[in-house]
């Protein structure tokens, strides 16, 4: 029996292929660079670090190697990319401004790197070796559009005509026809790689929300997006007042003896100022959202709340009154919620909510929470207390860097680094965190905060927080989907109206199993799982709110 | 008989070039698991300046570095049938 086929996002993920391996090397490299303070032009020597041998280990030569490096090397210090065919040299006075400690990034962050790309053929249905030409030739005969024929003995298919409805492929008794497709183009849930005139992938930047996972699924690299290490380094080699945020995934990306103190001890060896969990925004974003499904069940008519045994009294006042309803009332706030919200969409994954408004805008606008990602909410309460603070968001996510770009996100937020950029610049600053001995604990946020990480997390964190709210057991509908292009089809089916119960919650994660399975992980999908699922219940409080009250307590 | 006893260097060099893949090769495999007596062990400081031979593994007691997935395969392969002959 074979194995189960993997979809896109398991096939190369959790491996450590020679991309990743070249991705890494030319991160700490550039990280060196920075903490070492080289002089400008020894930019030109990162690809001779990266490819030192003479003879070609990926491809037909070192020189095209080098050349791809070349342009890694300028994402990796947030530069543009040459425009392909372009004479010149990786240094210029670009370099100079990148190693400053101000922000330099610019749109896009997803970039293709067409010396790398390998123009893979675009989707089609592909006879192989496999075909042995056999006498019942099933595939030429469900062919709806007579595209496939026998030709020497073996079946061929005309390209031209093929609809690729992918009959013929389901009914070989041999397996021989195979659907061929660009794993950049799979991997991308918004349909926004196609190709340019000459074969090479092309982004599409219209469509394009930055969630990052063809860089991760290209079996050649050349997808890569811009980094912000260099200005990260600049900063804190500038004596700036940099603060961390660490975002829920990053237990155990380390490994399984970089306990969270311990990286907390390296963030601040590194000259961070202090280190603040992601998590404790993602309570802020929690209340709020509870908040607002709560106001959409106090209008939803067909609704059926059963108030568990005596806890009526407790209720808040103003839901007491739409609780015991005459339906006369609840028709009116039907009628007066001129705002056609059906449900509360979660507001935490970027891409998810930009994939929502670019594809889905009639049905977004309105019922996408108003909170904001817990990124922002955690750099609201780090700037609060510092104002000049420099904040950086430390976590799995390159669609943040995009994120970065809304001007209110901009206030708060200074950069963005990836778990993966995180480790490049540990090695750059020769700090191994095994053996930094551990700080203080994290207890920054609710269990419910830290439950984030994982697809799931945040609609169960919403219910758990709303049910607590309302004192009342209730059930709420609720779907919860990973990869974008199960979220999109979900908005479809929501917005036709085919979901029943219509869901009053909808949470959407652009990336496999959530954040844990981010483009800038560095930890195996079941190893994160398993350690965000215990580190969430480690901690003291459960729920966000439990937090807020004891703090008020003090 | 004697486990085979392997621990891998869980440094941030050798975590971040691919140590994490060996540990699940290993914890993942009932084989293994069998024959093994797996340890993460803090750096082994045999890494070189710019951690270009990481991850490094001590099988043991012989330190082997640039490994991956499929070189520790054929080490511990060869160890296990040595052991069982």
């Amino acid at each position: 029996m074979p194995l189960p086929s993997l979809n896109i996002f398991e096939k190369m993920r959790g491996l450590y292929t020679p991309v990743i391996n070249i991705r890494r090397h030319v991160l700490s490299e550039v990280g060196r660079m920075v903490v070492e303070g080289r002089p400008p032009h020894y930019i030109e020597e990162i690809p001779y670090r990266v490819i030192p041998k003479s003879t070609p280990t990926y491809r037909e030569s070192v020189f095209k190697e080098r050349a791809i490096v070349r342009e890694r090397v300028r994402l990796a210090f947030g530069m543009d990319l040459k425009e392909y065919g372009a004479h010149g040299p990786i240094h210029d006075d670009e370099v100079v401004e990148c190693m400053k400690p101000i922000k330099i990034l610019k749109r896009p962050i997803v970039n293709v790197i067409k010396i790398g790309c390998e123009r893979c053929p675009e989707e089609s249905y592909w006879v192989t070796n496999l075909c042995r030409g056999c006498i019942a030739h099933p595939c030429v005969t469900v062919c709806p559009k007579n595209a496939v024929s026998i030709q020497n003995g073996r079946s061929v298919i005309n390209q031209d005509l093929c609809i690729q409805c992918g009959r013929c492929a389901q009914v070989c008794p041999y397996n021989a026809i195979a659907f061929r497709e660009r794993p950049c183009a799979s991997a991308c849930g918004v349909n926004a790689i196609g190709s340019d005139e000459e074969g090479y992938a092309k982004i599409n930047y219209e469509k394009c929300v930055s969630c990052g996972l063809c860089i991760v699924s290209c079996p050649f690299g050349a997808i890569a997006e811009k980094s912000e290490i260099a200005q990260i380094i600049s900063s804190l080699k500038a004596g700036k007042r940099v603060y961390a945020e660490i975002a829920p995934a990053f237990v155990n990306q380390f490994g399984p003896l970089v306990t969270p103190p311990k990286i907390v001890a390296s963030l601040k060896k590194m000259g961070f100022k202090d280190v603040v969990e992601v998590a404790a925004g993602a309570d802020r974003v929690v209340l709020q959202e509870a908040h607002e499904l709560i106001e959409l069940i106090k209008k939803r008519k067909s609704y059926r709340i059963e108030t568990s045994k005596k806890k009526n009294q407790n209720l808040p006042d103003n839901l007491e009154s739409n609780l015991n309803i005459d339906s006369k009332e609840v028709e009116d706030s039907v009628i007066d919620s001129t705002v056609n919200k059906t449900f509360v969409g979660t507001s935490c994954c970027t891409s998810w909510t930009l994939a929502a408004e670019k594809n889905f805008p009639e049905i977004t606008a309105a019922n996408i929470s108003e909170s904001f990602a817990p990124m922002v909410e955690a750099a609201k309460i780090i700037k609060e207390k510092d104002h000049e603070a420099v904040v950086v968001f430390i976590g799995p996510c390159i669609a943040k860097k995009e994120e970065c770009f809304i001007p209110k996100v901009a206030e708060v937020v200074d950069y963005v680094m990836t778990f993966e950029e995180l480790a490049a610049v540990f090695q750059a600053f020769h700090i191994d965190p095994t053996k930094v001995p551990p700080d203080n604990d994290l207890q920054d946020a609710s269990s419910l905060g830290r439950g984030f990480s994982v697809a799931g997390g945040v609609a169960a964190a919403v219910i758990k927080q709303t049910k607590k709210m309302l004192e009342a057991d209730i059930t709420i509908p609720h779907v919860s989907v990973d990869t974008l292009k199960e979220c999109m089809a979900l908005l479809k089916k929501v917005k036709q109206n085919r979901l029943d119960p219509a869901p009053l919650l909808v949470e959407g994660m652009a990336c496999p199993y959530g954040c844990i399975g981010g483009p800038g992980t560095l930890a195996p999908l079941n190893r994160a799982k398993r350690a965000a699922q215990k580190y969430a219940k480690e901690a003291i409080h459960e729920y966000p709110s439990d937090f807020s009250s004891a703090e008020s307590d003090t | 008989m004697a486990k085979i006893s392997l621990k891998i260097c869980c440094g941030m060099n050798c975590l971040a070039h691919g140590g994490q893949e060996l540990l699940d090769l290993v914890e993942d495999s009932p084989t293994y698991t069998a024959y093994v007596e797996l340890a993460c062990v803090e750096c082994l400081n045999t890494c070189g300046d710019r951690g270009y031979n990481s991850p490094v593994v001590e099988l043991n007691g012989k330190i082997y570095s640039n490994m991956t997935a499929e070189k520790l395969m054929e080490l511990l392969d060869q160890l296990i049938q040595t052991n069982n002959n």
